[in-house]
């Protein structure tokens, strides 16, 4: 057995002998190979050592010889812009913060197209074929031909621009509205300024609505005159204090304006038997007391006016005070729907009863000028059928107590009748069909009607 | 064992929120007569919200005038949201009364608390003039209403 142990590993080591001496040859070839490598590297290594200590070297001696340079890198890099401010929300809805101020501004308004099919024309170009405008009610010759007319316009468009800014005095509010009735014409789109005042706390000045006019009482007819007996076409220029208070828990505001003045008289010997004198002298004085509570509003307004006529070429001067009150109100009722009304009593209430129906005064023969007291009604009730439909119906009145001396075409009484209804399927958009009745007398007790029906459209922006 | 449940909420809760009242009441549900307090006002401030979105649809006022008008209505929705809030308080000041089962408490207490936050809400709101907030949040009451209308008819059941 240990014979053949010892004699199987003879033959092996004979056999691996060989091979082993030949691997180490190699090996010994390949670290030789390596080491010479290595060799070169340390040179190669030593001469970039080398290259650098010179170029370090001449590198130093270069800054001892020129200053360094000033810093420009950060200097005359470009300055980054700094972030300016993104538009922001301003204080009160719709309106946008001008950046570095504490003013809101806002702009808004709107596109409305009327289509309006008369029974009869108010006359060619004439302002009663766009708006009801009752004293323009053609009666007897003048309602010959021009029978079942129509008119499209976009005049009652509307562009506003309003600011918002808080001071220590109050809140500073102005606002700029424009329509396009600046012209009678048809095809005459002229700009008119409706609003432009500004307002600082209680202070108001500018041109608005009269303050004589409760203008929450407007009914929401599409015709933008409203029936007769609705004051809410007078806008003029005004400085008005507006003065808010309690009594015994319910909310009352004091509004006191001195107004721009502006008469006009019934004159027998001018061609179209209307004057306006260029002598006032006093402002319009109007004041108003309104409450409001959760019931709505009611409002009572008193007028006093200065008429005064000079006839050219004569000495004698004709002046009077006139007076006039108003009750106006919005009631809200059920849901939505409310209730308005107007009622305007006085010698001094000609021009703010309707739209150039009645004279403020008259001049007899001997130029003696004599009021007219005129007197007017409006009444208007909302429905709401759901929150996209809705209705108003509104009837209105106005009539003078003419004297005796008057004659010819001055309107004694007007009549009107308002029913809609109105589809606003966004909050931005209204489509509306409106009929409208009319009815004037003048003086001579001739009578002319006008039925009109009106389409309107309306897109706010 | 719901009776006293089924007498308070009729009186106080179920009733509740007009807008959202199912249009039957369960025949053995005792009626007031009355709406609850709280229906009141969630009744009220649909109707402000409504005549503020009615609004929109002025032509007449000048901005200046609307936003006076809005503030107005948005004084009166924070009024009404702060005698809600109350109201809610109210609710809770009677839960003890009720004899509620434990998990009915808990469901009772966590949306009358929910309305009441909500109102919380709401009055903040109203109070700075977030008009744009305001349609969301009395969303959220009528949901919540709902949610307690819903579940403590269908306890009796």
């Amino acid at each position: 057995m240990n014979k053949r142990v010892i004699t199987g590993l003879a033959v092996s080591l004979w056999m691996v002998a060989p091979g082993c001496l030949a691997a180490d040859e190699e090996l010994r070839d390949l670290v030789k190979q390596l080491s010479e490598q290595v060799s070169r590297l340390q040179q190669q290594t030593e001469r970039a050592n080398d290259r650098i200590r010179d170029l370090e070297g001449k590198l130093r001696q270069s800054e001892l010889r020129e200053p360094a340079p000033a810093k420009p890198a950060v200097a005359a890099a470009p300055a980054k812009p700094e972030p300016k401010p993104p538009v922001s929300a301003g204080d009160t809805p719709g309106t946008y913060r001008i950046p570095g101020t504490n003013t809101s501004l806002g702009f808004g308004g709107y596109v409305k197209l009327d289509a309006n099919f008369s029974s009869v024309s108010a006359g060619h170009d004439r302002l009663g074929d766009q708006l009801f405008v009752a004293a323009q009610i053609p009666v007897d010759k003048n309602r010959r031909g021009e029978h079942g007319q129509t008119t499209f316009h976009a005049k009652e468009s509307r562009f506003w621009i309003k600011s918002f800014t808080p001071s220590d005095f109050g809140n500073i509010d102005t606002f700029l509205e424009i329509d396009l009735f600046g012209a009678p014409e048809t095809f005459n789109y002229t700009p008119r300024l409706r609003h432009a005042y500004g307002s600082i706390g209680p202070f108001l000045a500018g041109q608005t609505w009269t303050t004589f006019l409760n203008v929450s009482a407007a009914p929401d007819t599409l015709d933008p005159l409203g029936p007769v007996g609705a004051t809410f076409y007078l806008r003029q220029p005004l400085i008005r204090w507006s003065q808010p208070f309690s009594i015994a828990g319910q909310p009352l505001e004091l509004h006191v304006a001195a107004e721009s003045p502006s008469s006009r008289l019934w004159d027998p010997a001018t061609p179209d038997q209307f004057t306006i004198p260029n002598a006032d002298r006093y402002p319009d004085l109007v004041a108003r007391l309104s409450a409001t509570g959760t019931w709505g509003n009611v409002s009572l307004a008193g007028l006093a006016r200065h008429i005064r006529h000079n006839r050219p070429g004569k000495s004698e001067t004709e002046v009077q005070w006139g007076s006039a009150a108003n009750v106006s109100g919005r009631i809200d009722t059920w849901g939505r729907d409310n209730f308005r009304f107007m009622l305007g009593y006085g010698d001094a209430n000609g021009r703010y009863a309707a739209l150039n129906a009645f004279e403020d005064a008259a001049l007899d023969p001997n130029d003696r000028m004599q009021l007219v007291t005129t007197y007017s009604a409006m009444a208007a009730y909302q429905h709401w059928w759901d929150k996209n439909w809705r209705s108003t119906v509104a009837y209105g009145y106005a009539a003078s107590d003419q004297p005796g001396f008057v004659t010819g075409n001055m309107t004694r009484h007007l009549e009107s009748a308002h029913f809609n209804l109105l589809w606003s399927p966004t909050l931005q958009t209204t489509f509306g069909l409106e009929y409208i009745y009319g009815l004037r007398e003048r003086v001579d007790g001739r009578t002319g009607d006008l039925h009109r029906v009106q389409l309107s459209t309306r897109f706010n922006f | 064992m719901y009776r006293p449940l089924l007498g308070f909420v009729a009186a106080s809760c179920v009733l509740g929120c007009t807008a959202s009242q199912p249009p039957h009441r369960p025949a053995n549900l005792p009626d007031t007569g009355t709406p609850a307090l709280h229906a009141l006002s969630d009744a009220r401030l649909r109707e402000l919200m409504d005549r503020m979105n009615s609004l929109m649809f002025d032509r007449f006022m000048t901005q200046p005038e609307l936003e006076q008008e809005r503030r107005r209505y948005t004084a009166g929705m924070a009024d009404t949201a702060r005698q809600l809030e109350a109201t809610t308080d109210a609710i809770l000041a009677r839960l003890p009364a009720l004899q509620l089962e434990q998990h009915e408490q808990t469901a009772f207490r966590a949306l009358a608390s929910k309305l009441r936050d909500e109102a919380r809400s709401l009055h903040d709101q109203a109070r700075k003039g977030a008009t744009d907030e305001l349609p969301a949040t009395l969303e959220r009451i009528s949901s919540t209403c709902t949610a307690c209308h819903g579940l403590f008819r269908k306890l009796k059941q």
